[in-house]
C-alpha cells in the first residue's frame, strides 16, 4: 500500500467553514467566486475566470497538451422573491430544486439592489396559538410559506419602500456547527464542503516538489443547481472530468458519511467504467475507504459537461451526507477521504490510452 | 446488392455482444473490425464512437448517418443480506419488461449468470402475493445463479455495487421475415447501416457527398453525439426503432418518417427530401410525428450544433422488452439510406453562416387565405422581406 496522503484539515476545515458565512444561491456567486480566487492567489496557483465566473485553475502537469479537469460547483440551492404581498411578506420561488418542507424555518437574507435584509422563511399558517391543527394541513409547497421581513413593513408598499423586487436573491443561512467528533450539520454542504477539499486538495498537489502526471484543471463552477455547470468551461485538452459532489445518505442507499462514496450511476446514466475502476484502486492503493453507489434523483456537472458534446470520461466522487438539500450533516473524515482521492488521482497514470503515451 | 442474409446475419452477431449503455467496448471493436474488412477509413473517439468515413463524389456540405450501438441495461445498486441483489436501470424503460430477463453480471474480473425476479418479500412463498407486488425498479431482485446466500457471499465473488447488468437478446429469425429479441433498439438499425456500407464498398458506388456514419454509444441515455459531429456536416440523419400501432395497415415493411419527437420537431426541408425520395424510389413510408421518443438527432442539437436532423425508424413493436421488427421493413431503411447519400444534398449551398437570400421559405405568401380584420400578413411579408429571384424554394 502507497502511504496515506497527508491533508492539511486544518485549512480544509477553514475553508468550509468561511465559504459557508458567504451567500452564494445560483446566479448570486460573484462574492465565493472572490473568494476562491483569494485563495487560489495565496495559493499561487494560476487561474482564468470565464465571463460569468467560472473559475478554472491550473496546476502544470509533467506533460502538456492533455489535461484532467476536476470540477466542484460553489452555487447553491437557495430562493428568488417573486410577490409583494398585501401582508407585507413576500412569496417565493426556490432556486434549484428542493422541497419547501426545508426552507420552512429557514433564516435567510434577501439582497437587494444597495440592501441586505434579515428575515427568516414561514408557513402561511405561521402560528399554533392562532391556527392551532389548520397548520398541520397546510400543504408542503413553495406556494405555502413566505418571508417575514425584521423589518416594520405590513404592506406592498411598506416592501417597495425597502427597494425589494421581484427576483431579488434569497439566500438561507448555513447555520454550521462542528463536532469535536468530526460531524459537521449546515446548509449548504452541497457543494461548499466539496469546495473545501477540492481546495484543500489543490494546496496539498501544488506544494509536492514533483508535478502531477498531466495538467491538472480545477474548475469551480457556478450553475449546477440549475444543470449548465461544466457546458462551456472545459478546453479540448481534457481527456477526463472527475465531478466533486454530495452523496445522499438514505435508506437502500450505499452511501456513508465516512469515506470516499464512488457514484456508478445518476439520472444521467452510468459514469465511465475505466474511471469508476481507477478511481477504486487508487482508493485501496492508498489506504481510502470507499463505497460505491448508485444516485436515482441526482444530476452534476459531469453530465452538463457530456450533455454539451464534450468527448470525456467522467466520474463523480462524493462525501455522504445525511439530509442532502435539507438539513445535510456530513463527517469531516469523508471529505480528508476525497482531499486524498484527489491527490492521489493527480498523481496517477491516466485511463486513456492516448493521455498515458503523452505522459 | 443489399443483401437480407448478410444483414440478417450482422444483426445476429451484433445481438450476441452484450452493450448495455456504458458498457460498449466490445461491441465497439466489433465493429471496427467489420469496418476495416470492408475497407473503410474511420475514426473512434476517446470513449470509443466511431466515426466512418464515406468519402463523396463531389464537395460541398456533408452528411451524417447516425445509429447507436448501446442498449438499455441495468446495475447492480444494492446487495442485500440474502445475497440477492437491487438493481437500477440503465437507460428509461420499465421494470415490468426486466422480470423474467436472464442476464450477464460483469464484475472487474469475471461474468456472472442471473435472473431478474420481482422482489417478493424474504420469506414469503413466491405464489402467493406476487400479483401485489408494484412495478417498480424498487421490487425487481438480481438471482444469482451462483451458490449465494449472503451479502459476503456476493463480495467473494467480487460483485460490487455498480457493476454492470446486461439482459439476453434472445434472437428468434423467422422465415416470415420476423425478427424477435431483446436490444433489437438499436442493433436492428446497425446491422441495416452496416448492409448499407458493405452494398456501397462492393458495387463502388460513391455518396454524392462526403458522408459520415457515426455509431454513437450513449444515445440510451441522451448524450450520444460526444464529440463525433464534424463542423462541416449539415445534415444528420439517424436510424433508430420505432413503435408502430398494429393497427396499421401492414405497417412491418415501412419506414417511419418522424417528423418531430419529445425534442421538438425535426428540420422540415430535411424531412420533406427524405419524404420526397422515398416516394420517388417507391420506398413505402410513413411520416409520424413520435410522442415519447428521443435520438441522438436532439442530442446534437443540444451538444450544439447547428444541423438539419431527421430520423428514420424501421417499423418495431414492443421498444425496450420483448421487441419485434420485420427484415423488410429493416431492408427498406438500407435501400432509402443509399438513395438517400447518393441524392443531392437538400441545400447544396448550405454553410454555417448564410446571406438572407440562402435562407429557404416554407411556405408563401399566396398560400394563405384572407382573414377579415387581420393584418395581411401576404403584404408584411413582401413589404419587409420580399422574395428575390436568388431565393431558393425546396
Amino acid at each position: 500500500m502507497t502511504e496515506a496522503v497527508a491533508i492539511d484539515c486544518a485549512y480544509l476545515r477553514r475553508c468550509l467553514l468561511e465559504m459557508l458565512a458567504i451567500p452564494s444561491p445560483t446566479g448570486f456567486t460573484s462574492e465565493i467566486s472572490r473568494y476562491v480566487c483569494g485563495e487560489l492567489a495565496r495559493l499561487q496557483i494560476e487561474y482564468r475566470l470565464t465571463r460569468r465566473g467560472t473559475i478554472v485553475a491550473r496546476i502544470p502537469g509533467r506533460a502538456g497538451g492533455v489535461a484532467r479537469a476536476v470540477a466542484n460547483h460553489l452555487d447553491t440551492i437557495g430562493a428568488v422573491v417573486t410577490s409583494l404581498k398585501s401582508n407585507g411578506r413576500m412569496g417565493i420561488a426556490p432556486v434549484g430544486t428542493w422541497s419547501s418542507r426545508f426552507a420552512e424555518g429557514g433564516r435567510v437574507t434577501v439582497f437587494t439592489r444597495d440592501a441586505a435584509y434579515r428575515g427568516q422563511v414561514l408557513p402561511l399558517l405561521a402560528s399554533g396559538h392562532a391556527f392551532n391543527q389548520q397548520i398541520d394541513l397546510l400543504p408542503v409547497a413553495w406556494e405555502q410559506v413566505e418571508v417575514r421581513l425584521n423589518e416594520s413593513c405590513d404592506d406592498a408598499e411598506g416592501l417597495q419602500a425597502l427597494d425589494i423586487r421581484s427576483g431579488d436573491f434569497v439566500a438561507f443561512d448555513a447555520d454550521p456547527e462542528l463536532e469535536e467528533n468530526g460531524f459537521v450539520t449546515a446548509r449548504h454542504l452541497d457543494n461548499k464542503a466539496g469546495a473545501a477539499a477540492l481546495l484543500a486538495a489543490l494546496a496539498h498537489i501544488s506544494q509536492r516538489p514533483e508535478a502531477p502526471v498531466l495538467d491538472i484543471l480545477a474548475i469551480f463552477t457556478v450553475t449546477e443547481e440549475i444543470g449548465t455547470g461544466a457546458s462551456a468551461s472545459l478546453s479540448a485538452e481534457v481527456v477526463e472530468l472527475v465531478g466533486i459532489d454530495i452523496g445522499p445518505v438514505a435508506p437502500g442507499q450505499n452511501a456513508r458519511e465516512t469515506g470516499v462514496t464512488l457514484c456508478a450511476q445518476d439520472t444521467s446514466g452510468p459514469f465511465d467504467v475505466r474511471m469508476l475502476r481507477h478511481l477504486k484502486s487508487l482508493c485501496r492503493e492508498h489506504g481510502i475507504a470507499y463505497q460505491v453507489d448508485l444516485f436515482r434523483h441526482y444530476y452534476s456537472d459531469a453530465n452538463s459537461a457530456v450533455k454539451a458534446g464534450h468527448d470525456v470520461r467522467d466520474a463523480l466522487i462524493t462525501f455522504g451526507t445525511d439530509g442532502t438539500h435539507g438539513y445535510e450533516r456530513t463527517h469531516l473524515s469523508s471529505l480528508e477521504s476525497i482531499a486524498g482521492l484527489l491527490c492521489a488521482y493527480a498523481f496517477s497514470q491516466p485511463t486513456d490510452v492516448l493521455a498515458r503515451r503523452a505522459s | 446488392m443489399i443483401d437480407a442474409k448478410r444483414m440478417t446475419d450482422s444483426l445476429l452477431e451484433l445481438l450476441s455482444i452484450p452493450s448495455p449503455c456504458g458498457f460498449t467496448d466490445e461491441v465497439v471493436h466489433y465493429l471496427s473490425g467489420q469496418l476495416s474488412r470492408i475497407g473503410v477509413e474511420f475514426q473512434l473517439t476517446r470513449r470509443g464512437t466511431i466515426r466512418a468515413r464515406l468519402p463523396g463524389a463531389d464537395p460541398g456540405p456533408a452528411r451524417a448517418l447516425v445509429t447507436h450501438v448501446d442498449t438499455v441495461g441495468a446495475m447492480v445498486r444494492l446487495v442485500r443480506d440474502d445475497g440477492r441483489m437491487m438493481v437500477a436501470p440503465i437507460g428509461h424503460w420499465s421494470s415490468r419488461f426486466a422480470e423474467g430477463a436472464r442476464v450477464t453480471i460483469f464484475s472487474e474480473t469475471r461474468a456472472h449468470r442471473g435472473c431478474l425476479l420481482p422482489c417478493v418479500e424474504w420469506g414469503v412463498s413466491r405464489d402467493h402475493g406476487v400479483e401485489a407486488v408494484p412495478l417498480d425498479w424498487d421490487h425487481v431482485e438480481l438471482r444469482l445463479e451462483d451458490a449465494v446466500f449472503s451479502a459476503e457471499d456476493v463480495a467473494k465473488l467480487g460483485i460490487e455495487v455498480g457493476d454492470f447488468i446486461a439482459l439476453d437478446s434472445n434472437p428468434e429469425v423467422l422465415d416470415n421475415g420476423y425478427v424477435v429479441a431483446r436490444n433489437l433498439d438499436n442493433k436492428a438499425g446497425t446491422a441495416a447501416v452496416l448492409e448499407l456500407i458493405r452494398h456501397l464498398s462492393e458495387t463502388k458506388e460513391k455518396p454524392s457527398h462526403d458522408t459520415y456514419v457515426i455509431f454513437t454509444i450513449t444515445e440510451t441515455i441522451g448524450a450520444g453525439m460526444g464529440g463525433a459531429v464534424l463542423p462541416e456536416v449539415s445534415e444528420l440523419v439517424t436510424v433508430d426503432f420505432a413503435s408502430v400501432r398494429s393497427e396499421e395497415k401492414s405497417p412491418f415493411k415501412r419506414v417511419t418518417l418522424a417528423s418531430g419527437d419529445a425534442s421538438g420537431p425535426y428540420d422540415f426541408h430535411l424531412t420533406a427530401h427524405l419524404r420526397k425520395i422515398a416516394e420517388r424510389a417507391g420506398i413505402p413510408m410513413l411520416q409520424k410525428h413520435l410522442k415519447a421518443f428521443h435520438s441522438d438527432a436532439a442530442a446534437a442539437l443540444v451538444a450544439g450544433h447547428d444541423v438539419r436532423t431527421a430520423v428514420l425508424a424501421y417499423a418495431g413493436d414492443a421498444s425496450h422488452s420483448v421487441e419485434r421488427t420485420h427484415i423488410d421493413s429493416l431492408m427498406n431503411i438500407a435501400r432509402l439510406l443509399e438513395v438517400y447519400v447518393t441524392s443531392e444534398p437538400t441545400f447544396s449551398e448550405d454553410a454555417p453562416v448564410i446571406p438572407v437570400e440562402h435562407l429557404s421559405h416554407q411556405f408563401r405568401s399566396d398560400q394563405l387565405p384572407q382573414v377579415s380584420e387581420a393584418p395581411n400578413t401576404a403584404s408584411v411579408i413582401s413589404a419587409g422581406n420580399g422574395r428575390s429571384e436568388n431565393d431558393r424554394d425546396d
